[in-house]
C-alpha cells in the first residue's frame, strides 16, 4: 500500500498544537495509523512544539509545588511500557481511533441508506464545529456535482474514489475548500468506504440534489 | 510581563474558552506552510552542533533567559537519563532536576495560551505528576524529552479547556501500518529529526526566530506582530521571508550534497 495523498502542513500543525476540531483530528489520527510517512511528519511538528516549550521564558511556579507533586507520587511506581503490538489473528479494516468511535469494524456497522447506492454512518463527536460521517458509495456511483461552503476532508478506507484524473485509494486524503467544484465517483471494484469531515454543508449544483439535500442531511 | 499580558488580552485572545481555537486560526496558509518547512527541512539538514548561538538581544521577549545569558541548556540526553532514573529507581533528585527546568516552562506555555495564574499552576502540577507516572513509557528513540513533555502539557491543556477529545492513533492497533513499510531512504530516526529541528531553529538570528515564534506559538497575525514589536508590517513580513529563505537554502544545499 502506497499512500499518495497526505495531510497538508496546515492541518498537521493544528493537530500538533491541539487546535484542530475533533472530527478533523479523528481523520488525521486515522490517517496517521495508516501512514508511517505522516507519522514522521507529525513527529516533526511535535518536535517544533517541544522546541517552543524549551525556548519560552520561564514563569516561576509556587515554591511549594515540587513538594506537593512529590507527596502525591513518591510512593508510586511509574507504570511500565504497555504491552507490545499484539499479533492479532484478525486484521481490522478500520484502524483506531476511528474503529472505537464507530464501536466496531466495517462488518458490524448499521448503515443507513441516504441516497440511491449511498449509505452512511453518522459519527458522534462532542465538538460541534464540524461533522464526521462514514460514507459507502457503491462501485461506479457518481456523486452529483457539488461545491463546498467550507472545508471538506475525505479519507478513503476501501475501494477507489476518483475525481477527474485522480484516483484515491486506502489511506489517501482529499482536501477541498470553497473553491472546489467537483463530481467524484467510486471506482469500479469494491465499494468505496470513506470518512468525510465537513465544517459546512455541501453546495450541490443540480436542483434535484439541492432539493434532496435537507433530507439527506449532507 | 504585565504589559505583555495586557497586550495579549488586547489581541483578542482574551477568553479562556476560545484561546485554543484562536491559537492557530489566524496563521495564514502561507505562514504555516513555511513554518512546516522548518520542521520538515530538518529531515535533510545536518548542521554542525551549536551552529550559531542566539545573539544577545534584551528586546527579545521570546528567547529563554538561559540563552540570553549564554548559559548552556541541559542536553536532551541528561533529561532522558533523568526520566529513566524515575522509571527505574523512583529517583527523586532526577525528578527535581526535571521539575526545575520544565515546570516554569509548562506554566509559561499555559499562560501564553491564556490560562489564568491559578489554572496554569494546576495544569503544571498535573503535568509534573504525569511525567512521574508515565516515565516508564518514555521512549528516547521516538521523541526528545522536551517533545514528550510538550505533548503531555498540550493534552492536559486540551482536557481542561476543551470539551471535545483529541483522538490519537494507537501503536498497538493491529490495523496500524508499521514503519517497516516505509522505504529505507525515507526512514529517519525521530531523535535525529528532532535534533535537526532544534539546530535549524538555533541557527536563526534571534530577530528571525522571534517573529516566527510569535506567529506560530501565540498565533498572531503579521499585523499583531508588528504592533507587538513596534515594527512596520513590511519588516515583519520580510523577516519571516528571510528566515524561511535561510532554511530553504540550507535545505537545498544539503539536498544537493547529501542525496
Amino acid at each position: 500500500m502506497t499512500i499518495k495523498f497526505h495531510i497538508s502542513e496546515d492541518i498537521l500543525l493544528k493537530y500538533s498544537a491541539g487546535t484542530l476540531d475533533e472530527a478533523s483530528s479523528l481523520l488525521v489520527a486515522t490517517h496517521l495509523a495508516l501512514c508511517p510517512h505522516c507519522r514522521m511528519r507529525n513527529g516533526s511538528a511535535d518536535a517544533l512544539g517541544g522546541f517552543l516549550l524549551d525556548s519560552l521564558e520561564v514563569a516561576p511556579v509556587s515554591p511549594s509545588m515540587m513538594d506537593a507533586v512529590l507527596a502525591r507520587v513518591r510512593n508510586e511506581t511509574p507504570s511500565r511500557v504497555p504491552a507490545a503490538r499484539s499479533a492479532a489473528s484478525t486484521n481490522p479494516v478500520i484502524p483506531d481511533p476511528l474503529r472505537s468511535y464507530l464501536g466496531g469494524d466495517l462488518d458490524s456497522l448499521q448503515w443507513k441508506l441516504i441516497a440511491p447506492r449511498v449509505h452512511q454512518v453518522p459519527i458522534e463527536t462532542a465538538d460541534r464545529r464540524s461533522k464526521a460521517r462514514l460514507l459507502r458509495f457503491h462501485s461506479g456511483l457518481r456523486v452529483p456535482s457539488h461545491g463546498h461552503n467550507g472545508r471538506e476532508l475525505t479519507l478513503v478506507l476501501t475501494g477507489e474514489l476518483c475525481d477527474r484524473d485522480t484516483v484515491l485509494r486506502r489511506g489517501d486524503i482529499a482536501e477541498t475548500d470553497e473553491r472546489t467544484e467537483h463530481q467524484p465517483y467510486a471506482g469500479s471494484g469494491e465499494d468505496c468506504v470513506c470518512l468525510a469531515v465537513t465544517d459546512a454543508p455541501l453546495r450541490f449544483k443540480g436542483l434535484f440534489a439541492r432539493l434532496l439535500q435537507p433530507l439527506l442531511g449532507i | 510581563m504585565t504589559a505583555r499580558r495586557t497586550h495579549f488580552i488586547e489581541s483578542g485572545l482574551q477568553t479562556r474558552a476560545n484561546w485554543i481555537e484562536a491559537f492557530f486560526s489566524s496563521i495564514d496558509n502561507w505562514t504555516s506552510k513555511r513554518i512546516f518547512d522548518i520542521a520538515f527541512a530538518a529531515r535533510f539538514a545536518d548542521l554542525p552542533h551549536g551552529a550559531t548561538r542566539a545573539r544577545s538581544n534584551p528586546g527579545n521577549i521570546m528567547v529563554a533567559k538561559e540563552r540570553l545569558q549564554g548559559e548552556p541548556r541541559p542536553k536532551a540526553s541528561e533529561f532522558a537519563a533523568c526520566i529513566s532514573r524515575i522509571a527505574d529507581d523512583r529517583d527523586q533528585s532526577a525528578f527535581e532536576f526535571l521539575f526545575r527546568y520544565f515546570a516554569p516552562r509548562i506554566k509559561s506555555y499555559c499562560l501564553k495560551l491564556g490560562a489564568d495564574a491559578s489554572a496554569a499552576e494546576e495544569i503544571t502540577q498535573e503535568a509534573m505528576v504525569s511525567i512521574w507516572r508515565n516515565a516508564g513509557q518514555f521512549d528516547p528513540s521516538k521523541a526528545a524529552p522536551s517533545t514528550w513533555v510538550f505533548t503531555i502539557a498540550r493534552n492536559l491543556v486540551i482536557d481542561r479547556f476543551r470539551k471535545s477529545r483529541r483522538p490519537q492513533f494507537d501503536f498497538n492497533d493491529p490495523a496500524l501500518v508499521p514503519e517497516e513499510q516505509l522505504p529505507p531512504d525515507r526512514l529517519i530516526e525521530q531523535t535525529e529529526l528532532q535534533a535537526n529541528v532544534r539546530q535549524i531553529m538555533d541557527s536563526l538570528s534571534s530577530n528571525e526566530r522571534n517573529v516566527l515564534m510569535l506567529s506560530f506559538f501565540e498565533n498572531l497575525s503579521h499585523f499583531e506582530i508588528s504592533r507587538r514589536l513596534s515594527l512596520p508590517v513590511g519588516t515583519v513580513k520580510s523577516r519571516i521571508r528571510l528566515a524561511f529563505g535561510k532554511i530553504r537554502s540550507k535545505f537545498e544545499a544539503q539536498d544537493g550534497a547529501g542525496k
